[in-house]
């Protein structure tokens, strides 16, 4: 199976001010994540090859099926020990679709952060990891493959 | 317990086309805020993910599902 994905490619604002001409590229999946009673409405989420881990803002995780297993702090490249979010690692159901397809129904493990001000971000555990995943920027296309 | 299937989107490509064609002005204008934008136009944004689609819903009559977007300003690098 075969799951589009969405590139995302727009002009650094800041480079531009600089004088440079560079782009800021990312690569969304659309996601359903499963609830008590259903699946959430769609929503975009980041694909990350960086991340070990897959992130849910609050309070989006909130109304989510999950099962806890311990609560933890995340952090970026900023190398400070008070830079940092906290974190429930929690195991949630995922479905990844497109306009087509949707893919099984995906257990996996993501930090739910306390801070609204993030994006979905989908990593390797248990997701990323099961996907083939290409990248093709020169033709604008990003897909997965089960 | 049985659970209903996750159906396919329902969300034109086009619709994210249209806010990312436009994501340098949606960052001067919503920066580091959730969006939620129907038809190139923005319905309701904010710092909560879910209140903005909540609003964005009382906004448009349409019954079908609105796309939702974090606006990031600057660049994010997301390591953990």
């Amino acid at each position: 199976m075969k799951i589009n994905l969405i590139l995302k490619k727009t002009v650094d604002l800041e480079a531009l001010d600089h004088g440079l001409s560079l782009f800021v590229w990312r690569v969304y999946a659309r996601i359903r994540f499963r609830t008590i009673d259903g699946w959430t409405e769609e929503r975009l989420a980041i694909v990350d090859t960086g991340s070990p881990y897959s992130t849910i803002p609050a309070p989006l995780w909130e109304v989510l099926e999950k099962k806890a297993h311990f609560k933890t702090k995340i952090s970026g490249i900023v190398p400070h020990s008070k830079v940092f979010l906290k974190a429930i690692l929690a195991d949630v159901d995922g479905a990844l679709v497109d306009s087509r397809n949707v893919t099984e129904p995906l257990a996996f493990p993501a930090f739910l952060a306390d801070s609204r001000e993030v994006p979905i971000i989908l990593g390797f555990a248990r997701l990323l990891e099961k996907f083939k995943l290409v990248v093709d920027t020169p033709q604008n296309r990003a897909w997965v493959e089960l | 317990m049985s659970y209903p299937n996750p159906q396919p989107s329902q969300i034109p490509t086009k619709e994210y086309d249209w806010a990312f064609a436009h994501y340098p002005a949606l960052t001067k204008k919503f920066p580091n805020e959730w969006i939620a934008f129907l038809a190139g136009r923005v319905l309701a944004h904010g710092k909560d993910p879910v209140r903005v689609l909540e609003r964005a819903k009382k906004v448009t009559k349409v019954d079908r599902e609105i796309p939702t977007l974090f606006i990031e300003k600057g660049i994010h690098i997301y390591a953990f």
